[in-house]
């Protein structure tokens, strides 16, 4: 039995991505663990295609290091700022009518841009002609995909392959936002989200979900339409960063002195991941008259969150000035700062699993986090961990008003680990009872 | 003597709501009065109106209208009324051309006094203003509504912080006597302009009076809104400022926590919450429990404040608090958030909570939907009160 992995994400990705990380983190450990793996991607003219991974993996980016390749994106002003700060201030003062026409033209354009960039991200990799998947695969074989095509392509491709040579596909789900909670996802379209779930469904001989509440939701989904109950796992995502910001097995704390004077956001800059809220317990602060505390983000610009960034950008309260927005950085810097940050906060409405609050808690940042489910999931073991509300910044202007928190202690659960639970699940195969339900 | 009242946004062709509701207001109030006049100021000139015009152009600025009510969650988002605007386009095609447009020049002498509360920085009243009080030798009052623009910058779309700067700046310097709308404006005036001398900076208190009309489908269409339930009541444009995020917490804390409770916004849709009303459209936490009423006429509002268990008004900045005072008008006990003028607006009996305390909105506001608080005996200011004391300032 050959296992055969997925790397369609990772090579769509010129930047980095959540999903991509744990792509490439899982496949990265799994070679290590059976050399024997064949890997894959999805090309956009000839399908599942064999890699060469020595070859083909080697531009990704999560294979190179140095800031060039890392921090793609941070470079990119928020939206909000730079040329439309410029725009409104070369309109100030004219009549409605000609500011209305400018910042339509405007919005237009960068709606335009965006829609070509992601465009060019959608494109395939540049990999030359390989062999077909479906040559190579037999039905005793397993193929592994833990990325995520929203557009269902991927989902087909694996359906088809299955159909054809008789094998068996594991595939992933972080988490079914897109349908529960609509209005916090970039696609608002759940009609597209239920073709896709019960696509990969159907394609699938075992889904592995981040989290037990993803697995809930999940099942939860398949009830909903009528569809046969999945077989299902709980596969435990690993922590550690870039292999050259690796914390040890047994690390998990560093000492007090080397704590910052700052607090940190790790996640893109998205309406789901509720900024706001941290802006507003600024602002309470800021209105008691007291120090307003410095929050360090670290993460791109995302959707749904246009009116907050203008706000911010015009830098015109102490709240304002004290979110300082980084951009994208890369894992080197990240476990900086999450070692000298006073604390993360992590006030996100809905999460999958909540990585960024294992990320520093295995490295003895203090966490506040929201209160949703598949977090307090990802806290359980978290000792100090802090839960607050997502809707009320009043107890987050609280916290970041208190002395600063006691370092926490978490263990650290390897990607390693996660690989080797992996191929256990795979294994299951052979043995032949049912994985989980 | 003669007080010039000026018009020029009363008569104009502006929604019915801020600056422009309050000088048509007071203009409505100075109506009939002796020694008081009304001119329109159209490039830096001073234009008479007469009073017949300038009661008909209040008239026609509200009109009886049709609400239009969006659901959020529910009902498709709402459009803009284009009936109205067709009737509105055809109100002002009938108006005769000289109710529109006035054209015989004012002349003010030295002895008369011109007052402006409209939007001046649109309009060039400095320049009219400048030459009456230095060139004639007459008096100018100015109004400051709040300093907005620039201390908060971030809530103007787009900002200008220097050039109302400029003409705030122009307003005290020409000036004799500078009216604001509330004791906390003064305080941020006074603090912009330390130069310039307190006893010539004072307070006029704004009206505020109930809806007279009154039909049964006025209340029929405030029982409608939530099939009876009890229900708060914002009325304010849907601004960033005026922060309606909170009470989109609030309603989702109330859903978690299974308790009961719907909120109505009404006011047009303003900027910076483009976010938001996409969050209220889709959030199905909170579907068929927020409203949003557009195109609502004076008598459908009353009877909105009237049916409502409570008016909230969390905004986060105010130069007064118009809302505040003609929710209690209607007697309906009013919550209102701290930090700006809406206490002085509350007349000493609003409950006052932090604005972006979405706890404290949760409880207090979740309570009074289920049991709503007696209101205390208060003083209501009128629009006639507010024209007296206008004049009094004016003139004295």
């Amino acid at each position: 039995m050959t296992i055969w992995y997925d790397y369609t994400t990772t090579l769509r990705n010129t930047g980095r991505s959540g999903i991509a990380n744990v792509e490439w983190s899982i496949g990265r450990e799994l070679r290590e663990l059976r050399p024997d793996v064949g890997v894959f991607a999805s090309q956009e003219r000839s399908g599942l295609s064999v890699l060469d991974a020595d070859v083909d993996l080697r531009d990704a980016v999560y294979a190179r290091s140095g800031d060039d390749a890392l921090a793609i994106g941070s470079a990119l002003p928020p939206p909000g700022s730079g040329l439309r700060h410029a725009v409104l201030g070369a309109l100030s003062g004219r009549p409605p009518w000609v500011m209305r026409t400018a910042l339509l033209t405007y919005h237009s354009a960068r709606r335009l841009g965006t829609i070509a960039s992601n465009r060019r991200r959608r494109r395939s990799p540049r990999i030359p002609a390989r062999p077909l998947l479906r040559e190579r695969v037999r039905s005793d074989d397993v193929v592994v995909s833990m990325g995520a095509d929203w557009g269902g392509q991927l989902a087909d491709e694996l359906g088809a392959l299955r159909a054809a040579t008789g094998c068996r596909v594991v595939t992933m789900v972080y988490d079914l936002i897109p349908l529960s909670h609509s209005h916090l996802a970039f696609h608002n379209d759940p009609a597209f989200f239920r073709a896709y779930f019960a696509g990969l469904l159907r394609s699938s001989d075992l889904v592995t979900c981040i989290s037990e509440q993803t697995q809930r939701d999940l099942l939860q989904f398949a009830a909903t339409e009528g569809l046969p109950a999945p077989r299902t796992a709980v596969l435990r995502l690993g922590e550690e960063l870039h292999p050259d910001a690796t914390v040890e097995a047994d690390e998990v704390a560093v000492t007090d002195e080397r704590t910052g004077d700052f607090y940190l956001w790790v996640g893109t800059v998205e309406r789901r991941k509720n900024l706001e809220l941290l802006y507003d317990a600024l602002r309470i602060i800021e209105s008691t008259g007291a120090a307003v505390p410095t929050i360090v983000v670290a993460g791109s610009v995302g959707w749904g969150v246009s009116d907050l960034l203008d706000e911010l950008a015009q830098q015109a309260s102490a709240a304002s000035r004290a979110i300082v927005m980084l951009g994208s950085v890369d894992d080197h810097v990240l476990d900086g700062l999450y070692r000298r940050a006073r604390a993360l906060l992590f006030p996100s409405h809905y999460e999958g699993w909540g990585l960024p609050v294992r990320e520093a808690a295995v490295r003895g940042c203090p966490v506040a986090v929201g209160d949703s489910p598949a977090v307090r999931e990802a806290t359980a073991d978290i000792v100090g961990a802090t839960i607050l509300p997502v809707d009320d910044p009043g107890p987050w202007a609280s916290f970041l008003s208190a002395p600063a928190p006691r370092r926490v202690r978490a263990v650290v659960h390897a990607w390693s680990a996660t690989a080797a639970q992996l191929t256990a699940l795979v294994d299951g195969f052979a043995a032949g009872p049912e994985v989980a339900t | 003597m003669t007080l010039f009242f000026n018009v020029t946004d009363a008569v104009g062709m502006a929604p019915n709501h801020g600056i422009t509701r309050t000088e048509r207001q007071l203009a409505q109030a100075l109506v009939g009065r002796a020694d008081i006049a009304f001119v329109a100021v159209d490039g830096g000139r001073a234009l008479r109106v007469d009073e017949g015009d300038v009661v008909a152009a209040i008239e026609r600025a509200v009109p009886e209208a049709t609400p239009i009510v969006e659901r959020f969650g529910i009902d498709p988002p709402s459009r803009p009324p284009i009936q109205s605007m067709r009737t509105s386009l055809r109100r002002s095609m009938r108006a005769p051309a000289e109710e529109r447009r006035p054209t015989q020049p004012a002349a003010l002498r030295s002895e008369d006094v011109l007052v402006s509360v409209g939007l001046d920085w649109v309009h060039d009243v400095i320049d009219l203003a400048r030459r009456h009080r230095y060139g004639a030798g007459g008096r100018y009052i100015g109004f400051c509504y709040d300093l907005i623009p620039i201390d908060h910058p971030e809530w103007l779309f787009p900002p200008d912080p220097d050039g109302f700067r400029r003409h705030l700046g122009a307003v005290v310097s020409t000036a004799n006597r500078v009216v604001c709308i509330s004791e906390h404006t003064r305080t941020d005036l006074l603090r912009h302009f330390p130069d310039v001398d307190p006893d010539a900076v004072a307070v006029l208190r704004l009206g505020a009076d109930a809806a007279v009309a009154h039909e049964p489908r006025h209340d029929a269409f405030a029982a409608s809104l939530f099939d009876g339930e009890p229900f708060a009541i914002y009325c304010a444009t849907i601004d960033r400022r005026k922060n309606h995020q909170l009470l989109y917490r609030v309603v989702k804390e109330w859903a978690r926590s299974g308790r009961p409770g719907n909120v109505a916004f009404v006011g047009r849709l303003g900027s910076g919450v483009d976010d938001l009303i996409d969050c209220l459209r889709h959030d199905p936490l909170v579907a068929g429990r927020v409203v949003h009423v557009t195109n609502c006429d004076d008598a459908h509002l009353g009877a909105l404040y009237r049916r409502a268990a409570i008016a909230v008004y969390p905004s986060l900045y105010e130069g007064w608090g118009l809302g505040v005072t003609e929710a209690l008008a209607h007697a309906t006990p009013c919550v209102v958030a701290s930090g700006s003028s809406l206490e002085e607006a509350g007349l000493g009996v609003c409950e006052v909570l932090h604005p972006l305390r979405t706890g404290q909105w949760a409880d207090v506001v979740g309570d009074f939907l289920v049991d709503p608080p007696m209101l205390a005996p208060f003083d209501l200011p009128t629009w006639a009160d507010a024209a007296d004391e206008l004049v009094r300032l004016a003139t004295t």
